[in-house]
């Protein structure tokens, strides 16, 4: 019974390697016989759809295991002042007007409970713990983003990744 | 006055039920997770700021117990309320017409569990209030 699979996979690997559009795809499956044989026998073109569908998935799965694109200072930069912005004890006078040399405790009139709070969120923005003793270090804006440009490898020119996963700008016909 | 230990103990409790607060699910009533989290997050953020001025050693030390306890038991137990307690078996409660002795005191002291420390009520004394220092 596994040699017949076998047998047919390996006849069809030719097929099976090509990526099918949705409608060619389903013209191919409403090819088979209308219930398909369910005590087992496999039939070539069921197989054939079968695989194609996985084989979509995979692709589907792989674009998802995408790398993030490169990290620029700039980006850090405006993840932190939005995260600095969101956090809800500061005054709304102030709300837009955190720059780089902004200090939590004397500009912002945050006291050390409420420093924590943003490193917390800091921390679940960039998916990493900050040791506690690094905690002293990062009382100003620019402070952070410096310590996140130094424990992140950020550098200034974009490198280029290497990736498997196919061009998203082609991915459309599977719509 | 508060040693650089203490203080990042303090600090380290934080940032454990600020965590907490942004993963903690609700097992008994699932539609209520998003009330419990904000209950959390509002009940650490009072109480810490309310005890902000406890200088005395002793005290401190019973608060971080008080908080850590509360951690405690609200992970095992899946429930971020705390459990009240009533009065002591065998008292009375307190009232104008009766004189509570000393022990009667100390049984209620007693019987109070650490993670209701905050939650105490002082009874007014004639006592001069020490200025808190910040």
């Amino acid at each position: 019974m596994l040699k017949t699979i076998l047998r047919h996979g390996c006849r069809l690997r030719s097929v099976v390697n090509m990526r099918f559009s949705a409608p060619l795809c389903n013209n191919i499956h409403t090819l088979t016989p209308s219930n398909v044989q369910a005590n087992g026998q496999i039939w070539p073109h069921v197989f054939v759809s079968r695989r194609t569908r996985m084989i979509d998935q995979f692709v589907k799965d792989a674009g998802q295991m995408r790398t993030s694109p490169p990290l620029t200072p700039r980006d850090i930069e405006s993840r932190v002042l939005r995260i600095c912005n969101e956090y809800d004890k500061i005054q709304e006078a102030n709300k837009n007007k955190i720059t780089l040399v902004t200090h939590f405790m004397n500009d912002l009139g945050l006291d050390s409970l409420d420093h924590v709070e943003i490193i917390v969120a800091l921390e679940n923005e960039f998916g990493f713990e900050i040791p506690d003793a690094d905690y002293d270090k990062l009382y100003t804006v620019q402070n952070v983003v410096d310590y996140l440009i130094k424990k992140m490898n950020v550098t200034d020119r974009s490198k280029t990744t290497v990736s498997s996963a196919p061009d998203p700008r082609y991915d459309d016909h599977h719509h | 006055m508060t040693n650089n230990l203490t203080r990042s103990r303090v600090l380290q409790l934080y940032k454990r039920l600020i965590k907490l607060s942004h993963t903690w699910q609700a097992v008994d009533h699932p539609a209520k997770t998003a009330e419990e989290r904000l209950y959390i997050r509002n009940e650490t953020r009072s109480l810490f700021r309310k005890n902000k001025h406890v200088e005395n050693a002793n005290e401190l030390e019973e608060h971080i117990r008080e908080g850590e306890a509360r951690v405690e038991l609200a992970c095992h137990y899946k429930n971020p309320y705390p459990r009240l307690v009533n009065l002591p078996t065998y008292s009375l409660p307190p009232s104008h017409n009766r004189i509570r002795y000393k022990s009667e005191y100390e049984v209620e002291d007693m019987s109070r569990p650490i993670y209701l420390k905050s939650y105490e009520i002082k009874e007014e004394t004639s006592d001069n209030e020490e200025p808190s220092k910040t």
